[in-house]
């Protein structure tokens, strides 16, 4: 197994506030880990670091051997890191096939002088996508509403088009924030379904969750944030168990 | 496959319309307007794909449109070059001031972007008049010669006709294709959600700087052929308020729909035009059908759900 993702000393200040110091996390290939921790604890400021949202004003961070603080979001994606949002950020006025599509165009061939000449080129890649799209969709159970607009679609079909959406850019490393946030058990479950299918896929995934049972059910490894520090990383196990987490989450008295 | 077959004819249809229209006893005056609605239509295209379909405003266009027509009236009233080098060169010197000014204005977003494109149109505009040098200042540059490709000149009414209908459905055949493919729809992205449309590897600044590169080389292209369908032009033809009316042609036709432009052209130049008889109460009536229209249909003529509207009025819900 390789090294795929490797941060390093990741540190973000926002005026006086350290959102996120030092932090190390280091991912295998084909790895399921999660980074959890209470709100606040700078979680998403990672993700956005890894993904090119902020600049990262301290370490570094080596995906595949490249160095990517620096890179532009787009670069970042094209590079193979696909993400979701905490907040569902579709395009909503657009079909649930076309925001695939348009997550797709990242890796196309065919560009603007080919699609406005309409070249055979174009069409053969625009039909090979699209046959390549639909199975996406069915993977995530959408198939019957590729045509419906993002913003028709429920809650949890949201949710499983988002992450449909990032996989459409063909990732290596999938980063999911919160997938099952404002979910009931039952879609939960369904996406931890989908998250365990797509491991077999031998898709990378890095997730954040506050549903500590989907954390503990299906991760490998955990990282622990608590104030923009690293507290702790093990197995599900050792986490559990781990004194200063328990802290971090419950508060200093305990029992 | 039914409703396929209902297109292609409706297409034919049209087409076959168009190329009799200035056999079918119209005048001179009124087939001069239907070859403007044409131009129109060029000019709208470009401000759709920017506006209607990335979502970046544009309240300069005009100045684009001046440009395409000074470059052509400069190269062939001035210096002898042929129209069909002119009209390319109208639409690449156009695309190269929408480029510049895309890159500098992009990075603005609503109303700064519109105070930003309103400037450059009235510094395009005072260029214009004040370097007669180059543009004859206020007096404009007359004694355009018509344009001509290949020995066929286009002198009459119905030749320039023809010249502009040709030119403008192969105008909208490039756009119909580059809006309906996948590349296109990275426009659309933009506009629906910049901040995922970057996170699904979209270069949205480069996307916008293209939209706007699009947007401009249609403008160009737009004020070539105007400028050699009056065979005269003049700084005030492309005050900011010609700006204000292409925007208008937009929203009435339908932002970022691919009809928009032409259902918007349509309706306002002919509108406008027929109103003129009723001299100072023109713009009262031109007005008030503007806030009616925004009111009742919202996405425009493009938008309007026509079995929606008929339910409605026919009381079957």
């Amino acid at each position: 197994m390789a090294l795929l993702l490797d941060i390093n000393k990741l540190t973000k200040r926002f005026g006086g506030l350290v959102a996120v110091a030092d932090v190390d996390i280091k991912i295998q290939e084909g790895e399921i880990i999660s980074v959890i921790g209470p709100n606040g604890a700078g979680k998403t400021t990672v993700f956005n670091m890894v993904t090119g949202f902020y600049r990262p004003d301290h370490g570094s961070i080596r995906f595949d051997g490249q160095e990517l603080s620096g890179l532009r979001p787009h670069e970042i994606t094209r590079a193979g890191i696909a993400r979701t949002f905490q907040n569902i950020r579709l395009f909503p006025g657009m079909t649930a096939m076309e925001n695939l599509i348009v997550a797709r165009q990242c890796r196309a061939r065919g560009g603007l002088a080919g699609a406005t000449l309409r070249t055979s080129f174009v069409k053969q890649e625009e039909m090979t996508d699209q046959k390549k799209l639909l199975g996406l969709l069915e993977f995530f159970n959408l198939h019957g509403n590729q045509n419906l607009k993002a913003s028709a679609l429920a809650y949890g079909e949201q949710r499983r088009l988002e992450i449909a959406r990032a996989l459409a850019t063909d990732p290596k490393l999938l980063l999911l924030d919160e997938p099952t946030a404002g979910m009931n058990p039952r879609e939960s479950e369904t996406i931890m379904e989908l998250i365990s299918r797509l491991r077999k896929l031998a898709i990378t995934i890095l997730l954040i969750e506050h549903n500590l049972n989907v954390v503990m059910e299906i991760s490998e490894r955990i990282a622990v944030l608590d104030h923009g520090v690293k507290i702790a990383e093990g197995t599900p196990k050792e986490i559990q168990t781990n004194e200063s987490v328990i802290k971090a989450y419950l508060g200093d008295t305990v029992f | 496959m039914n409703i396929r077959y209902l297109k292609i004819a409706f297409v034919i249809g049209i087409c076959v319309l168009l190329a009799f229209l200035p056999y079918l006893g119209i005048n001179p005056y009124s087939l001069h307007i239907y070859t403007l609605i044409g131009i129109y239509i060029f000019l709208s295209i470009g401000l759709n794909i920017i506006f209607g379909h990335t979502g970046q405003i544009s309240l300069g266009h005009a100045g684009f449109f001046a440009i395409g027509a000074y470059t052509s009236a400069i190269l062939t009233a001035q210096l002898g070059i042929s129209f069909p080098v002119a009209f390319v060169c109208a639409g690449l010197i156009s695309l190269v001031f929408g480029l510049v000014v895309g890159r500098a204005c992009l990075k603005l977003e609503g109303a700064y972007l519109a105070m930003a494109t309103i400037g450059f149109n009235e510094i395009v505009r005072m260029v214009l008049v004040h370097w007669e040098g180059l543009s004859g200042g206020p007096a404009g540059i007359s004694k355009i010669p018509n344009a001509s490709i290949l020995g066929l000149t286009f002198s009459t009414t119905r030749g320039k006709y023809y010249l502009v209908m040709v030119l403008t459905i192969l105008g909208f055949i490039c756009y119909r294709n580059l809006i309906s493919s996948n590349y296109g729809k990275q426009f659309t992205a933009i506009k629906e959600n910049a901040l995922a449309a970057q996170a699904m590897g979209v270069n949205t600044t480069r996307m916008k700087i293209i939209a706007f590169g699009i947007s401009t080389l249609y403008a160009g292209f737009g004020g070539s052929l105007y400028a050699h369908l009056n065979n005269y032009v003049a700084p005030d033809a492309f005050p900011f308020s010609e700006s204000l009316t292409l925007l208008l042609i937009v929203v009435l036709g339908g932002m970022g729909n691919i009809l928009g432009p032409i259902l918007g052209s349509v309706v306002l130049i002919w509108v406008k035009e027929s109103l003129r008889m009723l001299k100072d109460y023109n713009m009262l009536i031109y007005g008030i059908s503007l806030m009616t229209l925004m009111v009742f249909a919202p996405k425009g003529f493009a938008g309007i759900n026509l079995s929606f509207l008929w339910r409605r009025i026919s009381g079957k819900n």
